[in-house]
């Protein structure tokens, strides 16, 4: 079945369509919501909000766009709206002061596995813009139509989270590098 | 030597730097190195991979998108939904109003109301227990059961009578589903004629509510049929293809009824439409010459 059939199936609610979907663009959905939660039970929540919000709205679905990018704005959508009301409920501490584990590898999956732990430890208002800017490709424009505010904002806002970013990476390429000395 | 703020170098790994900002970065190893490292890790979250869910996220997706209606996890006979048979249900109360409506319209000299003598007193619900809910679809409701009125007590007379034992076709001898003989007016307790319906009872209780639905649902279900037998010897439709209808209708209100047997509108939807089948049922065969049950 290709996109546009599963698609106009589901529709009309076909069930083995909307799995198909499911299926093909979740890793994807699950990803940025992922990374704009900072939490694996929290992303979980919001990718099946996600979700449900992509089946209700899909028969409205008339494909202006393409459905991945469609889609793809209903997630961002809905792990912001998640993070919003969160923010409202709770306050969170940035745990910057957190043991970090700077044992890493050399090679790549390391080094997404020690950014992916470093976005988790940006405060979340930092970590959905470096999210949006950095990962998902959005521009400052975009993000501050997303997040209601200026594009400035969104500008000055990357650079003190790359920069916090950075001091986190830090302690572990320093170990990476004294990891590859000793190798050598 | 002051170095570049990590702010400035995170601005820089996109923006060209200015004259003081490029002056020290030439200058200086350790800016360099942080601009180096910074661009790098810029690049790589761009190339950050998609992430597999939990295995168990779709089933708890599902039972939720099933919950909220947004996929159709089962389909019923016929492969209807039941948002379908919701439609079908409302497509029923419909189409048989506007017959309903044509009929009274073609027949203007014979309100039900006004040739009605049944007595108009004050109803009693709660004792009326002739009433029938839910059947099944090929149920054929004998009719002393849903209307027992007998010769001696049937307060018209045959002139009245649009139909006579003439043009009923069964043989002599078929006893065992008695004819509905001809339509009466309900024998309830309830009556709806419009010059008492400031004397319909208020329903006191939740049961007494529900009981006087069910009497009015009745009262309702026998006035249709009258009026489509009454109507069969004058309308010009194709009782063929009306009951092919029908016949379609009934199988999706039973379908819906399958899922939700206490529904009260869908027993009232059946029941109509299971009544109109009778009807025209009686209709064909009156046309034939053949038995309609």
């Amino acid at each position: 079945m290709n996109e546009a059939d599963c698609i106009r199936r589901a529709q009309q609610g076909d069930a083995t369509a909307i799995r198909d979907l499911y299926r093909r663009y979740s890793p994807r959905v699950h990803a940025v919501v992922r990374r704009l939660a900072g939490d694996d039970a929290l992303a979980e929540d919001w990718a099946q909000e996600a979700w449900v919000r992509v089946f209700r709205a899909l028969p409205a679905f008339r494909g202006d766009a393409r459905f991945s990018t469609w889609l793809h704005r209903i997630a961002v959508n809905s792990a912001l709206h998640g993070r919003r009301w969160r923010d409202r409920r709770v306050s969170r501490e940035s745990p910057l002061d957190a043991e970090r584990d700077a044992s890493g590898r050399t090679d790549q999956v390391a080094l997404r596995l020690s950014l992916q732990r470093a976005l988790d430890e940006l405060p979340g208002g930092m970590r959905q813009i470096v999210v949006l800017h950095d990962v998902e490709g959005y521009t400052h424009e975009e993000i501050g139509e997303l997040l209601g505010i200026a594009a400035g904002t969104s500008k000055s806002q990357l650079f003190k989270a790359r920069a916090r970013l950075r001091g986190l990476l830090q302690p572990a390429k320093h170990a990476v590098i004294e990891e590859e000395a000793c190798r050598i | 030597m002051s170095h570049l703020n990590l702010e400035t170098i995170a601005r820089l790994v996109e923006d060209e730097p200015d004259t003081i900002e490029a002056a020290h970065l030439s200058s200086c190893a350790e800016c360099r190195a942080q601009l180096e490292a910074m661009t790098e890790d810029v690049h790589a979250l761009g190339l950050l991979p998609d992430m597999a869910a939990a295995p168990d996220q779709w089933e708890a997706l599902e039972r939720r998108l099933v919950h909220e209606g947004l996929i159709r996890r089962r389909t019923h006979g016929f492969g209807m939904t039941a948002r379908m048979m919701q439609i079908a249900a409302a497509l029923l109360l419909f189409v048989g109003g506007a017959w309903a409506g044509r009929m009274t319209a073609q027949e203007p000299t014979q309100p039900l109301a006004s040739t009605d003598p049944a007595p108009a007193e004050t109803p009693q619900v709660p004792g009326t227990t002739d009433v029938p809910t839910a059947v099944a679809a090929d149920d054929h409701v004998p009719p002393q059961s849903i209307d027992p009125r007998s010769e001696s007590i049937d307060p018209r007379s045959d002139s009245v009578d649009p139909r006579s034992d003439s043009v009923d076709p069964r043989p002599a001898g078929s006893v065992e589903h008695a004819p509905r003989e001809r339509f009466a007016p309900p024998r309830r307790d309830v009556t709806l004629a419009s010059n008492e319906t400031s004397a319909f009872p208020q329903p006191r209780t939740m049961e007494e509510a529900a009981r006087l639905v069910r009497a009015t649902e009745a009262m309702y279900l026998e006035a249709l049929t009258g009026m489509a037998e009454m109507a069969s010897n004058t309308d010009a439709g194709d009782p063929v293809v009306r009951l092919a209808a029908l016949q379609s209708i009934l199988m999706t209100t039973q379908a819906a009824l399958n899922e939700t047997p206490t529904d009260p509108i869908i027993n009232g939807y059946h029941l109509t439409a299971l009544a109109q089948r009778d009807a025209t049922l009686r209709q064909v065969a009156q046309a034939t010459g053949g038995q309609w049950y």
